[in-house]
């Protein structure tokens, strides 16, 4: 089988923000890749990766940067989320009130791999920020997709559990696409990393070409543009 | 020469200036005599009557309260799913119009109109309740539900149903704001549903006029007690879990025996309703205008003026209530004795204004007074509860000024955006009450409804509706232009 690439941007202008564009972006993302995106904040990201979702929505996980969980339900209910499109709306509705038995095994196995089983029917607001974002994992992970892609989906949890949670999610999807800030995770746990300046793509190939001169220049210099 | 004051201050001065000066002007044109040759001998009757209220006639007591309490949770609920529904579909121009117009008759303006169809039946007092607030629920459901920041397209996967995605998306994050609204609709709810027994249906207001009307004032002074009772201890009895439990019990209870006669129903929408020179056939032109101009001149006009009068005036008083009582209930200006403040304050809140003015004109007799204060004292009591509540979320640092410095320097600027807010919105609410309490005898358009229902005019009673719907209406969306204007349209809700 050919492997035609999944993400394709051939010299795209993305606007962010009230001004700022991306302009002529150009890239292509296969199956079977690790993909870190990375730059300074408000660098366009986060706009990159919904431009990117909205090519494979069908068969992509999105964990958004803020959680986007509902504060007054349990872990169980958010995390049920990810299947709601497995079952009738009324199945739905009385698994709002009562579970079912089904779900309630498979999402507790779940929670076991993220260290949420104890704060199964604990409701979000009561949870702390890493619990929450493990939470919002949980949902993406609880959709079965081919493709995941996180907007600083590990920002709030401490780097050791950030990187089992990277390996977890690594095992479970063919492709992953993840906007990160720690430069360090990006480094040593990415086969590819992208990098952006103000205005476009100042770096984007192989983790091991990605030297701490390129690095310094990545997030002092975000406007000159090196080219691979 | 001074430079100009080009402050956000300065304006909200001069919103106030023209509010006082409309308001005074109502105060000098509308008629606030009293009337009573002896309102002292009457008060001491009623508080009296307070004092030593007589509660020993269980059996109606008790009935009363039950009807009371079933009209309002059955009609408040199906007006909550209606309002669910319509509150999908708000964004519709038609949708937003249709609730518009429903929640702009009052439920007492409902209730006379099921009575010609229906009688004194269950279907009379739960459709009155239900049809207007299913239009205020429209309306604020879709208010709360579209300040959703859930995002269902991003977090559910593609082929999720719209409905599930709602139902665990929107609906789901905003529940406990739409619970509470639900709540206090809830106790707006019974006031309603104790004041439909003024027209005659089985609830605590029927026993209540009875009694007074009979001058038996321990007997009102025990039931006027229940009534302020009810809805102070809601909160204890209102379980969410037993709102199925007490939804049943309620639909057993209602009395819903009075037969339906259809020919009634039939006679009311094919005959009753239909303007008088259209009836007979032989329609001419010249007849029509010439009822029409005659209604229009004889009572929508000198319906709307009263009614105008009676809501500007009783809003400037609203605004002075509002603003002397808030301190009273704020932590930072009397420290403990907020406890009293908020006390009285939620007296004030739960006090029904229509049956206030009731008993007021019984010691003030017929004039406009009456109605004034009891609207002020309601909606005065709620907007200074709004205020106190808010003032508790303002940071204070350390080397803040107090007292009176506190006051005038910090918490009332700050405060005086929502109060304005407030105000307006609360306008609304006082002109479609003012126009209710006609029915009472001051000359609102109430007044000459209630008079062509009891003539059997029913055609002329429907047009009057009509006109104080379009009347509610435009100042509604004057109000909300204003706000709009003014950047303060969000309004926290109660």
């Amino acid at each position: 089988m050919t492997d035609a690439p999944l993400f394709t941007l051939v010299e795209q202008s993305i606007a962010f923000k009230a001004h700022q564009v991306l302009s002529n972006i150009s890239l292509e993302i296969r199956r079977g890749e690790t993909v870190a995106i990375i730059g300074v904040s408000g660098c366009g990201k986060s706009s990159l990766l919904k431009v990117l979702f909205e090519q494979q929505r069908q068969q992509s996980a999105f964990c958004p940067q803020r959680p986007m969980l509902v504060d007054s339900l349990s872990v169980y209910h958010n995390i049920y989320m990810g299947q709601l499109q497995q079952h009738h709306f009324v199945y739905n509705l009385i698994n709002l009130m009562r579970p079912f038995a089904a779900p309630k095994a498979e999402i507790r196995q779940i929670s076991q791999l993220l260290g949420l089983e104890s704060k199964l029917f604990t409701s979000i607001d009561q949870l702390s920020g890493g619990q929450q974002q493990r939470t919002a994992i949980a949902r993406a992970l609880y959709q079965q997709q081919a493709i995941f892609l996180g907007d600083e989906p590990l920002s709030s949890v401490d780097p050791v559990q950030a990187s089992a949670l990277l390996t977890l999610i690594k095992s479970r999807h063919h492709t992953v696409v993840i906007a990160l800030h720690n430069k360090q995770m990006a480094l040593n746990e990415f086969d590819r990393i992208i990098a952006l300046g103000n205005t476009g793509i100042l770096f984007d190939g192989p983790a091991a070409q990605l030297n701490d001169e390129l690095l310094e220049v990545i997030y002092q210099q975000p406007d000159a543009i090196i080219n691979q | 020469m001074n430079a100009s004051t080009r402050t956000t201050a300065a304006r909200y001065r001069n919103i106030t200036l023209v509010l006082a000066i409309f308001g005074l002007l109502a105060f000098a044109l509308a008629d606030i005599e009293i009337s009573h040759h002896d309102p002292y001998t009457a008060l001491q009757n009623i508080l009296h009557g307070l004092i030593q209220p007589d509660l020993s006639h269980t059996e109606y007591l008790l009935s009363a309260l039950a009807n009371t309490i079933s009209f309002a949770l059955v009609g408040l609920s199906i007006a909550a799913l209606m309002g669910l529904l319509l509150s999908h579909y708000h964004r519709h121009p038609m949708v937003a119009h249709f609730c518009a117009f429903i929640r702009s008759i009052h439920e007492l303006f409902w209730a006379l109109i099921f009575l010609q169809m229906f009688g004194l039946s269950a279907i009379t007092g739960i459709l009155a309740i239900a049809i207007p607030y299913s239009g205020i629920f429209g309306r604020v459901f879709n208010d709360i539900l579209s300040r959703s920041t859930m995002a269902p397209k991003v977090v559910f996967a593609q082929s999720t149903s719209k409905l599930s995605a709602w139902l665990y998306g929107p609906l789901a994050q905003c529940w406990p704001v739409l619970l509470r609204y639900t709540r206090y609709r809830f106790e707006c709810a019974l006031r309603s549903a104790t004041v439909l027994g003024f027209i005659g249906l089985p609830t605590l207001g029927y026993y209540l006029e009875t009694a007074f009307s009979q001058g038996d004032y321990q007997q009102a002074g025990g039931l006027l007690l229940l009534s302020f009772g009810l809805i102070a201890s809601i909160k204890w009895w209102l379980k969410t879990y037993l709102i199925p439990v007490y939804l049943i019990a309620a639909l057993c209870y209602l009395p819903w025996q009075t037969p339906l006669q259809w020919q009634y129903l039939w006679r009311f929408v094919s005959q009753d309703i239909v303007p008088q020179p259209l009836r007979d056939g032989d329609f001419q032109l010249e007849q029509l205008s010439n009822w029409l101009l005659e209604i229009v001149s004889g009572q929508i006009l000198p319906g709307i003026w009263a009614t105008l009068l009676l809501s500007v005036a009783a809003l400037l008083l609203t605004a002075l209530l509002a603003l002397s009582l808030w301190p009273l209930a704020s932590r930072a200006l009397v420290g403990h004795g907020q406890i009293l403040g908020h006390a009285l304050l939620i007296v004030l809140r739960t006090t029904p204004e229509f049956v206030i003015t009731f008993i007021l004109m019984l010691l003030l007799g017929p004039s406009m007074l009456p109605a004034i204060l009891a609207l002020a004292l309601h909606n005065g009591g709620i907007i200074a509860y709004l205020l106190a509540r808010t003032s508790e979320q303002i940071k204070l640092g350390s080397d803040q000024p107090s007292g009176i410095n506190l006051w005038s320097y910090q918490l009332q600027p700050q405060l005086y955006p929502s109060f304005i807010a407030w105000l307006f919105y609360r306008f609304e609410v006082i002109l479609r009450e003012s126009a209710i309490l006609g029915m009472l005898g001051v000359t609102t358009l109430g007044f000459y409804i209630d008079s062509a229902f009891e003539a059997l005019h029913f055609d002329v009673a429907l047009l009057l509706i009509l006109a104080t719907a379009a009347v509610n209406m435009a100042v509604n969306s004057g109000s909300l232009r204003l706000r709009r204007s003014l950047n303060i349209d969000k309004l926290e809700l109660l």
